[in-house]
């Protein structure tokens, strides 16, 4: 437990003054900037801050086409974190790790923890630790590099520039993703950062964070199902046909609300809207035309192979169910039986008295039934068996 | 430090005394996120990795899970693997995971996770920790919106016997073990915690349309009926193979015993003249004659392992055609109106 803190302080960065917003720039909330005046990075290491705000403004950069995907598995692994965080520590940071795509869509795929220390003018990151893991994530999946990193809490606070200063040494413009894990805003808020470095001349002045598009739309989490995700405890999984039902309640409930949008229309109830209505014929269009006739033929035809697959699979198992019973039970009894004659199927009875001779007719039966269909699958055992069971009535009779 | 290894050592001991069978696994959203997205970026190629949690009484939470690299066929390798486990370990226990091992997971395809090596690992496992599962995701089938999630774990009377490597007829037969004995299922609960839950109530999309309705509405299902015949039958084959194993091991064994007859005959007689001569008669029993060297029997365990894919493969095919009769009647219904 304590060795933990001992790896702490290897990289350890300070600033003397506390950290203060300059200026605001056109997105109204989310811009900060933060003077970073003792930044490691930067060979001067004591800066004066500038306010020469008309030079700075000409560093807003266009950034328009960078936006940021998120993974579910990252927001659960972050709020993980967090539930799990040492005690007193206010806030959770790890490294962001996934792929830039050409278009600059910052796809985040995965993301690890790594421990800080944090007081009022230090930070203090165990990169040693941010390494090791970074090393380990690259042996699963050489693809997922790293593109950033998060932090609970909202928005940027006055630390984050410095260990946004620290990952962009390991890799250029990495992404800021912040988590409001204590709800401040009574929502969720979940924000994705970029900084840029202003300076004026060859003197740094200062990081601004601006906000960046995030997709939060995460497919992966809706295969799996929000019902599962969504609760505290789920006490089992959906089965296939649950599933099933439930997608086509849906589907009906849609069908219905269009239905009585469509009626609303008509009556002139509400509004109509070129683009709906657009979207509605199309959908309808997409319906494929056929004749009923033709329509029932390929039903049809769909309908029975599905029955024969079905009746395929249950005549395999009810083969096995047999095969089970006669080869564990009975199969060296009668074997001997069929080898070495009736003296042997009494002594095979003595030892397996459960298998009655009412149990052998029924046993006929299905191999009987079995036979004529299992011949397309494999021949099986069937006719060792049906030799078996053709003796042991003979003695039984 | 001492202080915890006391306790848990205690609570070890406690475990031994009561430990109750394992009836739920209780998975957190994030293990179960983190399982799917593994074995989904590999697919079809299979891989594995480590479960960590907790063993609470007759619950076991698996809390996180960490992926293991691509195995090469290596030596060296091996002993990096061994590393790695350690290092994430190590670091996971670092931010406060929790850090027992409780069994693996790996992905499959179509379901066709019976083998040997699974047994093995199995029984691997079960010689360092007390209690573990694996639990098995198949990609394929969550393209069909389907969460093919399994915990499995091998039942008490299979291990045993799996330890004296007993597979003969006889033997099962006292223990009353069948194929479907081999493996248990254990039920699954996903358990997430309260900030989770607030986080994607908060997020659930507005539409009424989820990915996994589109992916459970798609009319063609035949690539993979097609795929799961044709292991079908591949399975049935090596059935049947195993059969013949077991004819022939029968129709020698009987040839065997006719020979053991005729010679035991042939020494009565002898003896029987011998007798008559006065002289002392020789032994019934000759060891060191070939046709008295007992001929092995082969194992059944193959047998077994087969016959459950078999039934795997009936019941995801089983299920398959259930959903598209669904499916197919919804697009009847469709088409009428």
């Amino acid at each position: 437990m304590g060795s933990s803190n001992n790896n702490l302080g290897k990289f350890l960065v300070g600033f003397g003054s506390k950290p203060r917003p300059i200026f605001a720039f056109s997105r109204p909330k989310l811009p900060f900037a933060v003077s970073s005046s003792l930044l490691p990075s930067s060979p001067e290491t004591d800066l004066v801050m500038a306010s020469v705000n008309k030079t700075m403004l000409l560093f807003h950069p266009s950034t328009s086409n960078v936006s940021a995907r998120i993974h579910p598995v990252v927001l659960f692994n972050i709020c993980d974190c967090y539930v799990r965080r040492p005690d007193q520590a206010e806030r959770v940071i790890g490294t962001l790790l996934g792929s830039v795509s050409s278009e600059g869509v910052v796809e985040i795929k995965n993301s690890y923890a790594v421990p800080h220390n944090e007081s009022a003018d230090q930070v203090a990151l165990d990169i040693d630790y941010h390494h090791t893991m970074y090393v380990s994530h690259q042996k699963v999946n050489p693809k997922e590099v790293i593109v950033g990193w998060y932090s609970t809490g909202a928005g940027v606070t006055g630390g984050s520039a410095l260990i946004h200063d620290f990952y962009s040494r390991e890799v250029a413009n990495p992404v800021h993703l912040t988590v409001d894990t204590g709800f401040t805003n009574g929502d969720t808020s979940i924000k994705a950062y970029i900084s840029f470095n202003l300076s004026l001349g060859d003197r740094q002045l200062a990081a601004q964070f601006q906000e960046i598009p995030l997709d939060l739309r995460m497919i992966e989490a809706e295969r799996v199902g929000f019902d599962i995700l969504k609760m505290t405890i789920a006490d089992k999984l959906p089965n296939d046909l649950e599933a099933m039902e439930s997608t086509m309640e849906r589907l009906r409930s849609l069908i219905d609300d269009l239905y009585k949008y469509v009626d609303g229309v008509v009556e002139g109830r509400l509004p109509s809207d070129k683009d709906i209505g657009r979207f509605i014929a199309d959908s309808l269009a997409s319906l494929p035309n056929i004749s009923p006739a033709a329509f029932d033929k390929v039903f049809n035809d769909k309908i029975q192979d599905n029955y024969a697959l079905v009746y395929l699979s249950s005549l395999a198992r009810t083969q096995l169910a047999i095969a089970e019973k006669l080869n564990t039970a009975a199969q060296s009894s009668f074997w001997f039986c069929l080898l070495q004659g009736e003296g042997w199927l009494q002594k095979g009875r003595k030892t397996d008295p459960q298998i009655s001779f009412l149990n052998l007719i029924q046993l006929e039966v299905y191999i009987l039934l079995a036979v004529v269909a299992i011949e397309s699958l494999s021949a099986f055992n069937i006719t060792s068996l049906r030799a078996g069971l053709a003796l042991g009535r003979h003695e039984l009779g | 430090m001492a202080n915890t290894m006391g306790r848990s050592f205690l609570q070890a001991v406690a475990t031994e005394e009561a430990a109750p069978p394992l009836r739920v696994v209780q998975m957190e959203g994030l293990a179960v996120l983190k399982i799917i997205k593994h074995c989904k970026e590999f697919s079809p190629s299979l891989v594995t990795g480590q479960l960590l949690g907790l063993d609470v009484g007759s619950v076991l939470e698996v809390t996180n899970c960490f992926p293991f690299p691509t195995r090469e066929e290596d030596d060296e390798n091996e002993a990096d693997g061994a590393n790695y486990q350690l290092e994430m370990m190590r670091c996971l226990r670092e931010v406060n995971v929790d850090n027992n091992t409780v069994g693996w997971y790996q992905s499959t395809l179509l379901g066709s996770y019976q083998t040997v090596e699974l047994i093995e690992t199995f029984m691997n496992y079960q010689e360092n920790i007390r209690r573990c599962v694996c639990i098995i995701y198949d990609p394929s089938r969550s393209n069909q919106g389907i969460l093919a999630l399994k915990a499995l774990k091998l039942t008490d009377s299979f291990m045993d016997l799996y330890r004296h490597n007993n597979f003969t007829g006889e033997k099962l037969r006292e223990k009353r073990l069948s194929w479907v004995d081999i493996f248990e299922e254990i039920p699954i609960k996903v358990s997430n915690s309260a900030l989770i839950s607030a986080f994607m109530t908060e997020l659930e999309p507005e539409s009424p349309v989820l990915q996994s309705d589109l992916d459970r509405l798609k009319l063609s299902t035949s690539p993979f009926m097609e795929r799961n015949l044709e292991f079908l039958i591949e399975c049935m084959d090596d059935l049947s193979a195993e059969q013949n194993k077991f004819q022939y091991y029968y129709r020698n064994l009987s040839r065997q015993q006719a020979q053991q007859q005729a010679w035991l005959q042939k020494r009565r007689t002898e003896n029987m003249a011998r007798k008559a001569a006065g002289e002392e008669p020789l032994p019934e029993e000759d060891p060191s004659n070939p046709i008295f060297k007992p001929i092995p029997e082969p194992s059944r365990l193959d047998c077994f392992l087969i016959t459950n894919q078999v039934a795997n493969y009936c019941n995801q095919i089983n299920g398959a055609a259930g959903q598209s009769f669904s499916r197919l009647y919804l697009m009847k219904a469709l088409h009428e109106n």
